[in-house]
């Protein structure tokens, strides 16, 4: 088992990387008249491209032999 | 005071599904800390702070030791990337949210995604408040099962296992509503076969990845046809 200080910090880091991963589309597109078509593009049609990958990355780990 | 009471009316029923499945994925998680030998407030802490429910199960193999500091970083990188799926979804609708905008970017897990992305306010409630309740009423069941978990757990043993079979059904569930309500299904096609077809070449614990990155290139081809075909921009 790991020392308090190390628990914090495994707590920090997980948490630090975690919010990168969520706040890293905001920091690229921070202006909105600057957010190319693309990218405008991408936001209307991943919401339907991530759920079915969340559909899956739920069902990953059921086996069809079971 | 009134408008806030309002949307919060009007949030709580919407994340109902997500309460059930949040209290009894958090109760699971607290569980195995409480397994662990954990106390309570790691439990507590990570749920506040991390908020990522199968990362917060994969980071309690961490305190377990000894601690690299580089593979918990790419383990956690690598199971929570596909956040950046849906800030790029959210841009838009996270614009104007002012002060909460902070607090929405932080609480953006898969489940308050997929609410955020099929639910909009009743007539009359403030949508940006609308939005935060679900974003804070679903973090406030995560830590609250969590805890709880935590507390029982370290009383008697709980099988929890299976559980977390009720976020997939809601998944399926917001999946085949959005199937129903969108005009062109190449997205989701797309994200179900390119994710299926990455499972069988790399296996359940490195897909993600290289799913985001067919879902990508599937995505921009299907950009540039249209485009090509008005005569726009010519082939290049």
């Amino acid at each position: 088992m790991v020392s308090t200080a190390a628990s914090v910090g495994i707590v920090a880091v997980v948490a630090a990387i975690t919010l990168f991963t969520r706040a890293l589309p905001f920091f690229l597109f921070r202006r909105a008249e600057r957010i190319p078509r693309f990218v405008l593009y991408l936001g209307e049609t991943l919401p339907f491209s991530a759920m079915g990958m969340l559909v899956v990355y739920c069902l990953k780990s059921v086996s069809v032999r079971a | 005071m009134n408008q806030k009471r309002s949307a919060l009316k009007a949030a709580f029923p919407v994340t109902v599904p997500v309460m059930t499945g949040y209290l009894f994925i958090g109760v699971a998680f607290g569980v195995l800390m409480a397994g662990n030998g954990r106390a309570l407030i790691w439990t507590a802490l990570m749920s506040v702070f991390i908020y990522a429910g199968s990362m917060q199960f994969v980071a309690a193999n961490f305190f377990t030791g000894p601690v690299n500091w580089i593979t918990i970083a790419l383990v956690t990188l690598s199971v929570n990337i596909r956040h950046v799926f849906y800030g790029l979804s959210m841009l838009g609708k996270f614009q104007n949210m002012g002060r909460k905008k902070p607090y929405m970017i932080f609480s953006l897990t898969d489940e308050t995604f997929s609410l955020l992305c099929s639910v909009s306010a009743p007539e009359g409630v403030d949508q940006n408040r609308f939005y935060f309740f679900i974003s804070l009423l679903n973090q406030l069941y995560w830590v609250a099962g969590s805890v709880l978990g935590g507390a029982v757990g370290s009383l008697f043993p709980f099988p929890a296992k299976g559980i977390d079979f009720a976020m997939t059904a809601l998944f399926v569930v917001i999946f085949t509503e959005q199937w129903e309500s969108a005009e062109n299904h190449l997205p989701a096609v797309a994200g179900v076969l390119a994710s299926l077809a990455c499972l069988l070449v790399f296996g359940a614990s490195g897909f993600i990845l290289p799913s985001m990155i067919a879902i990508m290139l599937i995505l921009s081809a299907s950009y540039r046809l249209p485009e090509r075909a008005k005569g726009g921009n010519g082939h290049g």
